[in-house]
């Protein structure tokens, strides 16, 4: 008797699980979904989550229009345009903060290149890690504030992994990178001067965030809250707890252990504001990103 | 006369080494290469490391698993696809007059690349096998469509003419004349489709997808894995030799060696 209604309850807490589908790339700074799926924090808040492992971030907002994902990790510049362009996502959750004392951020100059302050880039090739991505327009933005015309530097598209061969081989002059990747760009003989970008942008940036489909957001109202309490914890876990963290990552992207043990984590940070979302908003219309420009509330879920 | 009988036994013994000793003598001076350069890369690996990875992914099973992946993707695409572009190959070479109504529109969407509609699927099928799958056959169709198009034309028009002077159907000149006389040729088209859909699919998955053998090597690549980005090229390439000969017997098997249309 007792043994069946404990079988009834388990199958109750079970049917009153969300089953969520969450994308997110192969970077330490996506940590946090993993840390909640491991340490239970998502079954707490009722939430049944799938973590899937997407490499870049282009086919994410298409997976969730067609909702084989419910929520990703898309990066905020991503998410203005391609709401720009009509389609209706909304923010879930904060994902991480640049602060202006992030050197997770840099550009690279390649050892030998001559390239000592801001100037030197003119005329230079940059290898970039997505042209139009978050980190292209952060370069852009880093180059204004210093009076730098962007339009006369060169960047070209690689992956991360590559930039540092390019640096290395002079294919490129400088890269723009991010870690584990800058600091094999920055080690001696491949690269030279660092430039950490984050400093001279606006701080608390956010790179990131969590989307979800509006309609998703909208029939799943407690499972889009609960989504964003259970990485709340995963934060404090982060923070309190780095290797273990990176134990967690290590389990999901399989990553050489000499690597692994390197990884830095920026500031995460689930909390985000349409104020925030704006700074984005500010440098994309000074590059002409955007085409229809909206208050930025309208990605957050009234 | 010495140097003559020099490169004739030189030329005896080409004849007797085996084709493997080709990649495999590669191999070997890319690893002494490499090791003789002190080369150090985030994107290369030595031939060594990689076998040692591929060892690696196949013991654990993980290979296979993706390779699964990517052969279900295949297996769904390729008849779709194929089935679709055989049926109307088959009507558009026996009647030019649909040939000529059609030849348009086939020339207008058969350059559209396949990875381009990658956008377009996922927005319907979302990600997964069903996405990969519609692509794989969007890709199969043409080439199914074109061959067998042109094998029904090249069939003897005395074998349809005797067909309709015998009073058969019209389904009946197609079962027991067209298909049967074209069907080497048309063997030979499912050959190169099925090599197609290997491109098409793994780039979808390098590109899009996060499942097989292409998500497989980008994850490793960005992961900072060189070795396992390379062995599972290697398996890929293995996988699709492996594909091609079992093919090329087939077609020995069922319609012999007097359709030599089979080059290895």
């Amino acid at each position: 008797m007792t043994g069946l209604a404990l079988l009834l309850l388990l199958n109750g807490i079970a049917a009153a699980q969300t089953k969520v589908t969450i994308g997110v790339p192969p970077v330490p700074e996506f940590v946090l979904p993993m840390i909640a799926v491991e340490k239970g924090y998502f079954r707490d808040h009722g939430i049944d989550a799938t973590i899937k492992i997407i490499p870049g971030g282009q086919s994410m907002p298409a997976a969730l229009q067609s909702d084989s994902l419910q929520i990703a990790a898309l990066s905020t510049t991503s998410l203005i345009q391609v709401t720009d362009s009509g389609l209706n996502l909304t923010i879930v959750s904060g994902g991480a903060i640049a602060s202006a004392g992030d050197t997770n951020y840099g550009v690279v100059a390649g050892a030998g290149s001559g390239i000592e302050k801001p100037e030197d880039f003119i005329g230079k090739k940059i290898g970039t890690p997505g042209l139009g991505g978050f980190f292209h327009i952060m370069a852009r933005e880093w180059f204004r504030r210093k009076g730098v015309d962007w339009q006369k530097i060169t960047f070209v598209e690689s992956t991360f992994p590559q930039l540092a061969d390019l640096l290395k081989a002079r294919t490129v002059d400088a890269v723009l990178s991010t870690n584990p990747f800058l600091q094999r760009a920055a080690a001696p003989g491949i690269g030279g001067k660092v430039f950490y970008i984050a400093a001279d942008l606006p701080d608390r940036l956010p790179p990131f965030v969590y989307a979800s489909s509006k309609a998703w957001a909208e029939a799943n109202r407690e499972a889009a809250k609960s989504f964003r309490l259970a990485l709340d914890k995963a934060t404090a876990f982060q923070e309190g707890d780095l290797p273990a963290t990176l134990e967690i990552f290590g389990k999901y992207v399989k990553m050489p252990p000499d690597v692994l043990k390197t990884l830095t984590i920026n500031k995460l940070d689930t909390k985000v504001t349409p104020q925030q979302v704006q700074l984005w908003v500010d440098m994309m219309e000074k590059q002409d990103m955007l085409r229809n420009s909206k208050p930025t509330d309208v990605l957050f879920l009234k | 006369m010495f140097c003559s009988i020099m490169s004739r036994r030189l030329i005896d013994l080409l004849n007797t080494l085996p084709a493997w000793l080709v990649p495999l003598s590669l191999l070997v001076a890319v690893e002494i290469a490499m090791r003789g350069s002190g080369i150090e890369s985030d994107g290369l690996a030595l031939p060594s490391q990689v076998a040692i990875a591929l060892a690696g992914l196949i013991a654990d099973g993980e290979i296979f698993l993706r390779t699964a992946e990517t052969i279900g993707a295949i297996a769904v695409g390729v008849p779709v696809g194929g089935t679709v572009g055989l049926l109307l190959g088959v009507w558009l070479g026996l009647s030019p007059k649909a040939a000529q109504l059609a030849s348009l529109s086939i020339e207008l969407f058969r350059p559209i690349p396949p990875v381009a509609i990658i956008p377009l699927t996922l927005l319907i099928y979302g990600l997964g096998i069903r996405m990969e799958a519609a692509i794989v056959a969007f890709a199969c169709f043409w080439p199914m469509l074109l061959l067998t198009r042109d094998a029904v034309r090249s069939v003897e028009p005395r074998l349809i003419e005797v067909a309709r002077m015998l009073g058969l159907s019209r389904a009946r000149q197609i079962a027991t004349i067209a298909i049967p006389a074209a069907l080497p040729r048309i063997f030979t088209a499912l050959r190169l489709t099925l090599g197609i859909a290997l491109i098409v699919a793994v780039t979808t998955e390098i590109t899009a997808n996060p499942i097989g053998l292409g998500y497989a090597i980008i994850s490793a690549g960005l992961s900072l894995r060189p070795e396992a980005m390379y062995a599972f090229l290697v398996w890929l390439a293995v996988l699709g030799w492996l594909l091609n000969a079992g093919l090329i017997a087939l077609h020995r098997r069922l319609f012999g060696a007097a359709h030599g249309e089979v080059a290895a």
